[in-house]
């Protein structure tokens, strides 16, 4: 069976799973939260660490949840589980998709580039989606230190120029601002169900579980550090400001000297992107995979799920907005459901009995 | 422990693909996206006008030229009009064939009559604009943007590049000019307290040619014969609600910098019993922050270091080789900036410009005060005011 080590998984919560969240839930969080943006990333980063806390301690159990859900519902009914599942994946990753189209269309491009500019990515997709999970393991190793270094850059060159006091006064959103930009973001937190495609493809050691629940924390303090020099960046004018990681460090005063330097930062959080907005890909072809049976080579999955997303992503290229509003509005309950509420509900499940080969 | 050790020894091998794979991503990044210069428009500073009908855009081009060439304007200015800036842009694209960029654009420039009226008219389209840089500078203009541009600078060619030594770090450290940003000055007007600032520009007739002397064995038959002038940006507009609602003197533009803290290097000016001393700003302290106790007061503090630059009556070796500046002449220097600095107050509230952003601090203090205090709390404000000048020994 395909494994990564427990070093790999929290490279993964660590330092891989926070950059899906500095593209445009910053401006999404102000929208609703003005200057109490941390609040919203607040709350979901305390719940999805209690989430995985709860995943670790279930991959105790030293089995998949695809061999739980056969166990509990037979095979049919965990084969339906699993496709339910798989379909949520693939919701899941549409928005990152469409973000990182966003991003590079916007960041890297100063004109729009034509739609053939980001078809490397469904290329790179597929590619990666073909590979076991021990590929990704041994990828998260390597980016663990491309994501530290391109975000402490980032962050040595914004944090001069940013004025903390914009985060006052405290709760001037009020009640409903937090908790409408909390359920609007909703979209950007489903790492605690991620991880249940993981669980029995890596040995637990003791203490894993919160090892993992401090390393996603420690990711998530870091996003919040990064909200707060946002925020504190451009303060009233933060609402328009998308994309604004690669925006963030070019008022450091050197750069007028130097040039763009900050870009080879930007450049490193959008390799390590490229390999995140992958992650859902892979959890839903690793449903679909247990859905069938595993019949057919992984290949065909991986260009299966890559050529529907490009196909979407051409579909929605002029209507990103309407796609967005929808999925942080009225479909936003998918994804505590999914991964909230599923993750806890996984304990109930029966272990299964089945002899590994 | 063999793990560890295969781990660390494969490192160095997977660093490499790492570096390879990046230095690839970086360099296919939008290299294939190549812009054809000759269909691209590259533009330095845009003027903004307006007109009966709308706005009128004026685009300063730079046109790349070979070196070596005889003198000749490195830039081109081009105007579109339209009712919106995008459609300015339409109408100069339609007209010349030039794709027009902003991702250079240093400068946005605008007409005194359209800063009266509302900037962010004009402002709107830049800041929608991914592509335009939100550290660009803004300005405001006596007369029009457009006779600004094209007026022909007696220190460069190209008239953005001379209005862009206005804004340098000199010129600010010397206290004469305010800069601003896109992004600042947005941030000003979308905040609670709805004002901000721009430097103001005028101009003045020169007969110094510095550019044309340069290359006068050249071009001195082809020169057009047009009056030369020097851009001047020691007025700064103030605006409330973005529109142009006041302009401070020079002399309250240097107080002003003088409360920031930013001034050093800079000069001004002492009158003493029909002597005229000039005082040089070695270290500079200040702020303007809102103090709230039994009533609302504005402190505004400015504290300077500053030694005899020079003065206008013969002195005496002794009193050359000393330095110092007499107390008398530093209790005269104090009067003069707290005069400035009180009728640089009494400009900016008067006419409903937060220039100190007072109201911004009362509500990052409390929001229960803001609430119950927005409403004609800058008329309620008592400002208090600090000055203390020392004399460098």
């Amino acid at each position: 069976m395909s494994k990564i080590s427990p070093r790999q998984l929290l490279f993964f919560l660590a330092f891989v799973a926070p950059v899906g969240k500095i593209v445009l839930m910053p401006s999404q969080l102000v929208f609703y939260a003005k200057n109490d943006l941390l609040f919203p990333a607040l709350i979901h980063y305390a719940l999805q660490t209690g989430v995985v806390f709860l995943v670790m301690l279930l991959s105790r159990r030293n089995q998949t949840l695809f061999e739980m859900l056969r166990a509990t519902f037979g095979d049919v009914g965990g084969k339906i589980c699993c496709a339910i599942l798989g379909l949520f994946f693939f919701f899941s990753a549409l928005l990152p998709v469409l973000e990182q189209k966003l991003l590079v269309q916007s960041v890297f491009y100063d004109t729009l580039p034509s739609l053939l500019s980001f078809l490397p990515f469904f290329l790179f997709s597929a590619y990666l989606l073909s590979k076991p999970l021990s590929a990704y393991g041994r990828t998260w190793d390597l980016l663990m230190p491309v994501t530290l270094v391109g975000f402490l850059g980032l962050m040595i060159f914004s944090v001069g120029e940013a004025d903390f006091l914009a985060l006052l006064p405290v709760g001037a959103s009020g009640a409903s601002g937090i908790f409408r930009a909390t359920t609007s973001s909703s979209s950007w937190f489903f790492d605690g169900a991620l991880l249940l495609t993981f669980i029995g493809k890596f040995k637990y050691e003791k203490g894993l579980a919160w090892k993992s629940a401090l390393c996603y924390f420690l990711g998530g303090c870091a996003v919040l550090f990064f909200l707060a020099v946002f925020y504190a960046s451009f303060s009233d004018s933060a609402i328009f400001q998308t994309f604004a990681f690669a925006k963030i460090s070019k008022y450091f005063s050197g750069i007028t000297v130097l040039g763009r330097i900050d870009y080879l930062f930007i450049f490193l959080l959008s390799l390590t992107m490229a390999f995140y907005t992958v992650i859902p890909m892979r959890a839903c072809v690793s449903c679909f995979r247990e859905t069938f049976s595993h019949r057919g080579v992984p290949a065909l999955y991986a260009c299966t799920v890559s050529a529907v997303m490009l196909l979407l992503s051409v579909l929605f290229t002029s209507s990103f907005g309407t796609v967005r509003d929808a999925i942080t509005g009225p479909l936003f309950w998918i994804f505590p459901l999914f991964s909230g509420l599923l993750p806890c509900a996984c304990f109930l499940l029966r272990r299964s009995h089945e002899k590994k080969i | 422990m063999k793990k560890r050790s295969n781990f660390l020894t494969r490192l160095p091998l997977r660093l490499y693909a790492l570096l390879f794979a990046f230095l690839a991503f970086a360099f296919f990044s939008n290299d294939f996206g190549l812009v054809d210069i000759q269909k691209t428009a590259i533009i330095l500073a845009a003027g903004v006008d307006k007109e009966e009908e709308g706005l009128r855009l004026t685009a300063q081009i730079a046109v790349p030229q070979g070196s070596g060439s005889s003198f000749q304007s490195g830039s081109v200015n081009l105007d579109g009009t339209g009712a919106t800036v995008s459609e300015c842009l339409s109408d100069l694209y339609a007209q010349t064939g030039w794709v027009p960029k902003f991702i250079f654009c240093d400068l946005v420039l605008f007409g005194e009559e359209l800063a009266r009226e509302n900037v962010f008219s004009a402002l709107d389209f830049f800041l929608r604009n991914e592509y335009v840089p939100d550290s660009c500078n803004l300005a405001v203009c006596q007369g029009t943007a457009k006779d600004l541009l094209t007026q022909k600078s007696a220190i460069d060619d190209t008239s953005s590049f001379a209005l862009s030594k206005l804004f340098s770090d000199a010129a600010q450290k010397a206290g004469k000019v305010v800069t601003t940003t896109l992004k600042e000055f947005s941030i000003g007007y979308y905040g609670v307290s709805h004002s901000g600032y721009m430097p103001m520009i005028q101009t003045l007739p020169s007969d110094n040619d510095v550019s044309a002397q340069a290359s006068s064995q050249e071009g001195a038959n082809s020169k057009e014969k047009k009056q030369n002038v020097v851009y001047v940006a020691d007025q700064t507009a103030l605006f409330a609600d973005g529109a142009l609602v006041s302009v401070l003197s020079p002399e309250q533009t240097f107080a002003y910098n003088l409360l920031r803290g930013k001034v050093f290097a800079g000069t001004f000016p002492v009158r003493l019993d029909g002597v005229t001393y000039s005082l040089s700003v070695l270290k500079n302290d200040g702020e303007s922050s809102l103090v709230l106790k039994d009533e609302a007061t504005a402190l505004l503090r400015a504290q300077v270091s500053v030694r005899l630059y020079s003065k206008n009556t013969p002195s005496s070796s002794l009193d050359v080789a000393s330095g110092t500046v007499d107390e008398r002449v530093v209790k005269e220097a104090e009067s003069t900036l707290a005069a400035s600095l009180v009728s640089l107050w009494e400009n900016s509230t008067q006419k409903g410009c937060d220039l100190f952003f007072l109201l911004r601090q009362l509500y990052r203090s409390s929001l229960q005060k803001y609430e119950e205090e927005k409403e004609g709390f800058l008329s309620s404000v008592r400002p208090q005011i600090q000055v203390t000048v020392k004399t460098f020994e």
